[in-house]
């Protein structure tokens, strides 16, 4: 019998406590693990929401607010971007594409986001393909026709050549509007759905921003809007060289001189800090799994060290058919190992898997997308664990070391 | 040839000092040669075969094992030493209860190397077999009865076919006609293999069946004229 024969054998004997063991190792490391996953998975979500915007052009207020308005679909929008900024943007020889957005409409809880076409042809890198891409039908080109997020058109059954009537759902994008009967007498017609991009933007119904001035033109008159009756949410920049059109831009936006009522934020920054804000509470909760880790390395020892002190006269056999103090101590080191090792497997799968029921969750429930991915921590995580486990059976396997076995043969 | 000269085993006593368990002056034992090792308890009996078998270093003294010097050994090299040339049957026969009779013959070869790895599980079942307990193989020592547990450990103690078969009191656990049983198959077994037999036992039955006893006193010295009337 080989000696991880005999160490599995010694496990399978004890086999409710080898259990328990590998038990409380492996909810450590789901614990320990799902922390890391939908950490890195928020992070990789954000990555990928921001990924075709580099700037974001919209009202005064709040950044953060902006960002996760235009990019995460989420919350109310700032106040209106001025008509003359966009139009002194789309002057920029510097600038590739100036795509404006506007929001202010939901059909069922989605933000419907009124956009040009060329918004479409948003993509991360020059050589990378098209951020949006569609599953099926066409952009729209003409108002009243939609384009719906993969998302959006499963949550809500529309299929392209349906129609629906669009709610309005911010009421701080035009204050004190009445126009729901412009609402009534426009409704929307499927063009398009697009592929998932596995962000918030898969939430989003895409409309030719037209068809939002032709809606609020009335309203937007009755309030006043500065803006006139082509309101403007945000704008969307492409710059020809990055980064020096990129932070030329921003710089002439936010320092004033190019608009006093307007900013600029790169959207990455501000949902990384907004991340790192969140990631406080992550430590907190990082700092508690590893207690858990050291308590299942305490009970890897405990659990040994008990096994150790019932089994002295059966080390003492092994010691007297000649098996070496050296294998020994590797005998009762190896037991350890397996039941670390069983318990890093049972807990990786189970990280996983929790990680995996609670992006599901949030994403029903946030537009956030969480990416679970497998993160560099992961190995390095399980691997740690893993050694916990191996130094938590030192001191049994030095126990079992020192038994002398001359002692313990004689009957008791 | 063993060959034991001026050996002592010396403990620190619990009161201070030292406590010597044994002190032979001299002790040979012929190749293939059944002895009986007699004597009260605190003679030192399972000391000296511990010593012999290479379980305990003597303090002083020179133990030779067909021609190996053991007294010169690191512990390291007296467990290759028991492991390969040593069969030891104890009295409570330390069967280990979560190995199955099988198994616990494999345990034994499986830290010598004597027996190649591929014949092992051949060995161990013909072992057991031979022992009558070839429909036993895969019950644990709980399972099998204490006559069939004894004979497990004898099939143990022969797995890498010993040069030497060290019994430590065999038959206190067994009644009069299963200890007839089990020196019968000491003998036999040990005299197929020609292995020498050396049994510690204060039963006079065991005693009565070897031509040759040694006796050991309280002081753990042999008793040189008991031994010669034995002979």
């Amino acid at each position: 019998m080989s000696l991880a024969a005999i160490a599995w054998r010694n496990l399978i004997n004890r086999i409710l406590q080898s259990l328990m063991t590998v038990f409380v190792v492996g909810v450590a490391v789901a614990l320990a693990l799902t922390i890391v996953l939908l950490s890195q998975g928020v992070q990789n979500g954000i990555n990928r929401a921001a990924e075709p915007y580099d700037l974001i052009i919209g009202g005064k207020g709040n950044a953060q607010q902006l960002v996760v308005n235009t990019v995460l679909l989420q919350g109310n929008p700032l106040q209106n971007v001025p008509l003359e900024l966009y139009e002194k943007l789309q002057q920029d020889p510097g600038l590739t594409a100036v795509v404006p957005l506007g929001y202010g409409d939901n059909y069922r809880k989605h933000k419907i986001v009124g956009t040009q076409a060329p918004f479409f042809d948003f993509r991360n890198k020059p050589s990378d393909p098209p951020y949006f891409q569609l599953a099926q039908g066409r952009v729209f080109q003409q108002p009243f026709e939609a384009v719906l997020g993969s998302e959006a058109a499963q949550k809500l059954g529309l299929n392209v050549g349906q129609s629906f009537k669009a709610e309005h759902g911010d009421a701080e994008a035009l204050p004190g509007e009445e126009d729901h009967d412009e609402h009534e007498a426009n409704p929307y017609k499927v063009v398009g759905i697009l592929k998932s991009t596995s962000s918030p933007a898969d939430l989003g119904i895409y409309v030719d921003i037209a068809s939002y001035w032709k809606i609020h033109e009335r309203g937007a008159e009755q309030v006043g809007d500065p803006t006139g009756p082509k309101a403007v949410t945000a704008i969307l920049v492409k710059p020809k060289t990055f980064p020096n059109d990129l932070y030329r831009i921003q710089q002439q936006i936010n320092s004033g001189r190019l608009s006093r009522d307007a900013q600029a934020v790169i959207p990455y920054n501000e949902l990384y800090n907004l991340n790192q804000l969140v990631g406080q509470g992550q430590q907190i909760l990082s700092f508690v799994a590893y207690i858990a880790i050291a308590m299942a390395g305490a009970t890897v020892f405990l659990s040994l060290y008990g096994a150790i002190v019932e089994r002295r006269r059966d080390l003492a056999v092994l010691r007297a058919l000649g098996a070496g103090r050296q294998r020994v101590f590797r005998l009762v080191l190896l037991e350890s190992g397996l039941v670390a090792g069983l318990g890093v497997l049972f807990g990786a799968l189970l990280g996983h898997l929790t990680a995996w029921i609670i992006s599901n969750v949030i994403r029903n429930a946030n537009a956030i997308q969480i990416i679970i991915g497998i993160p560099g921590e992961e190995p390095v995580l399980l691997l740690a664990v893993l050694l916990v486990g191996l130094v938590a059976g030192i001191l049994p396997a030095t126990a079992a070391y020192r038994t002398e076995a001359s002692r313990y043969l004689a009957p008791t | 040839m063993i060959k034991l000269v001026e050996v002592e085993k010396v403990y620190p006593s619990p009161a201070g000092g030292a406590l010597k368990v044994l002190h032979l002056e001299r002790l040979e034992i012929a190749d293939r040669e059944h002895v009986a090792i007699a004597g009260p308890s605190g003679s030192g009996k399972t000391t000296l075969l511990n010593i012999i078998a290479g379980l305990t270093a003597a303090t002083s003294g020179e133990i030779w094992i067909y021609n190996q010097a053991v007294h010169t050994m690191s512990e390291r090299e007296r467990d290759d030493y028991r492991a390969r040339n040593i069969g030891l049957l104890f009295q409570t026969f330390n069967l280990l209860s979560g190995f199955s009779a099988l198994e616990n013959v494999l345990l034994a070869m499986s830290f010598s190397n004597k027996i190649p790895a591929g014949q092992r599980q051949g060995r161990a079942k013909a072992l057991l077999g031979q022992l009558g307990l070839g429909d036993r193989l895969h019950h644990r020592p709980g399972q099998l009865s204490t006559g069939q547990q004894q004979r497990v450990a004898l099939a143990r103690a022969l797995a890498n076919k010993p040069n030497l078969l060290i019994a430590d009191e065999p038959t206190a656990s067994v009644d009069y006609e299963a200890a007839t049983t089990v020196i019968d198959l000491l003998e036999s077994s040990c005299r197929e293999n020609e292995a020498t037999l050396l049994v510690a036992s204060h039963d006079p039955l065991v005693l009565n069946r070897f031509e040759r006893v040694i006796r050991l006193n309280h002081q753990g010295q042999i008793e040189r004229k008991a031994e010669a009337l034995e002979r």
